[in-house]
C-alpha cells in the first residue's frame, strides 16, 4: 500500500530531515546557511519544468478557456477556504483553551 | 555569417545553453519585479517562461534541446523541497499549537482545490484527459507528476497546470488575504502552500519567515492526502 503511493523522494527526504532535526536538536550553522542559500532560489527551479508548457501549446489553444478558469478559480477558492477554515478552527481551539483557563482560576480562587 | 549561426546552433546543443538561458530569464524576471517595487503581480517565474518560451519558438530550438541544460536546473527542486525542513524545524512550537487548524485548513483547502479545479473544467466542457490532468494540479510537482500517471493523466500537462496554479497563488494571495480579512501569518502561509504549493511558499519565505515554515508544511500534508484520497475518486473523472 505504502509503495503504491505516488509521493515522490523529495517529500519523504523533507520527513526524514524533520525528523533527524528533532533527533538531534538542531543543525549546524554551515547546513542551516546552506539550506536557506537553496530555498531562496526556490522559484527559480520551477522555470525549466515550466517550458515544458510548449509541448501542449496547440491543446492550450483548444481548450484555453476551461483551463485558465479552472486553474484561476481553484486556486482561489482553495487560498479562501484553506484560509477561513484555519483561521476559525484555530480561533474556536484559543476560545476553549482561554476558557478552561479561566475556569481553572476562578475555581483556585474558590 | 554562417560562422556564427553554426557556433550558436552548437551552442544550443550543450548542456550550457538551458542554464544560462535559464537563469539570464529569471534574473531579467527578478529586476522586473524589483523595478515594480515587488509587486507579486510582476512574478519572475512568469516572465523567465514566457521570455524562453518566445525565444525557442523564435528562433525554433526544441523543448528537448533546452531541457538537454534545463533538467540541471529542474532537478535542484529536490534538494530545495527537502530544506524546507529547516524552516519547518524553526517554527515546530508554533506548528504544534496550531495542529487542528492545520489539519482542518489542509483537508478543506486541498478538496477544494481539486473538486473545484475538475468541475469548472467540466463545466466548461473540458475532455477526459483534461480532468485527469487538470486534478492533482495544487499539489507540488513530482508528486502531482505521480498522481497524474496513477489516474491515467497526461504528466507533463499536469506539471504545467501545478506550475500555472502556483504562479497564479503568488501573484494573488496577498491581496486575497487583505481582501478577506486574513492577517495571521500562519494562516496566510499554509492557505498558500495548500494553493499554490512551491511557488506560492517561496513568495511566503519572501515575506515572512514563519508563513514560509506553514507554507512548507502545507506542501508536504496536501500531497500527502491528496496521494492517499484522489486516486480513489479516480473513476470519477
Amino acid at each position: 500500500m505504502l509503495t503504491r503511493l505516488p509521493l515522490s523522494g523529495s517529500i519523504i527526504g523533507m520527513i526524514l530531515l524533520l525528523a533527524g532535526l528533532m533527533l538531534r536538536g538542531g543543525a549546524p550553522e554551515e547546513f542551516t546557511r546552506t539550506g536557506h542559500a537553496t530555498l531562496g532560489y526556490l522559484s527559480l527551479f520551477f522555470v525549466a519544468p515550466g517550458v515544458g508548457v510548449m509541448q501542449h501549446l496547440p491543446l492550450l489553444r483548444a481548450e484555453w478557456l476551461p483551463i485558465l478558469a479552472a486553474l484561476v478559480a481553484s486556486t482561489v477558492l482553495a487560498m479562501i477556504s484553506g484560509a477561513l477554515v484555519m483561521q476559525s478552527v484555530n480561533r474556536l481551539v484559543q476560545r476553549h483553551a482561554t476558557g478552561a483557563a479561566v475556569a481553572a482560576v476562578i475555581c483556585e480562587e474558590r | 555569417m554562417d560562422a556564427l549561426a553554426a557556433t550558436l546552433s552548437n551552442f544550443t546543443q550543450t548542456p550550457v545553453f538551458g542554464v544560462v538561458v535559464t537563469l539570464a530569464a529569471f534574473e531579467l524576471g527578478c529586476a522586473v519585479q524589483r523595478r515594480c517595487g515587488g509587486s507579486p503581480l510582476a512574478n519572475p517565474v512568469l516572465i523567465a517562461i514566457v521570455l524562453i518560451v518566445a525565444g525557442l519558438e523564435r528562433f525554433g530550438v526544441s523543448y528537448d534541446t533546452y531541457m538537454k541544460g534545463g533538467w540541471l536546473l529542474r532537478f535542484l527542486l529536490g534538494p530545495a523541497t527537502v530544506a524546507l525542513a529547516l524552516p519547518i524545524y524553526a517554527d515546530t512550537a508554533r506548528i504544534r499549537s496550531a495542529a487542528p487548524g492545520i489539519m482542518a485548513g489542509i483537508a478543506v483547502g486541498a478538496t477544494v482545490a481539486c473538486a473545484s479545479a475538475v468541475g469548472i473544467a467540466r463545466m466548461f466542457g473540458g475532455s477526459h484527459e483534461l480532468l485527469r490532468s487538470i486534478a492533482p494540479k495544487s499539489v507540488t510537482t513530482p508528486i502531482a507528476i505521480g498522481i497524474s500517471e496513477q489516474l491515467g493523466g497526461h504528466a507533463s500537462l499536469t506539471a504545467v497546470f501545478v506550475i500555472t496554479s502556483g504562479i497564479i497563488g503568488a501573484m494573488l494571495s496577498g491581496r486575497i488575504y487583505d481582501w478577506i480579512g486574513v492577517r495571521a501569518w500562519e494562516v496566510r502561509g499554509l492557505a498558500t502552500g495548500v494553493a499554490a504549493h512551491g511557488i506560492g511558499t517561496a513568495q511566503m519565505l519572501a515575506t515572512n519567515e514563519t508563513a514560509g515554515a506553514f507554507a512548507g508544511l502545507a506542501i508536504g500534508l496536501t500531497g500527502l492526502l491528496t496521494a492517499i484520497v484522489l486516486p480513489v475518486f479516480a473513476g470519477w473523472l
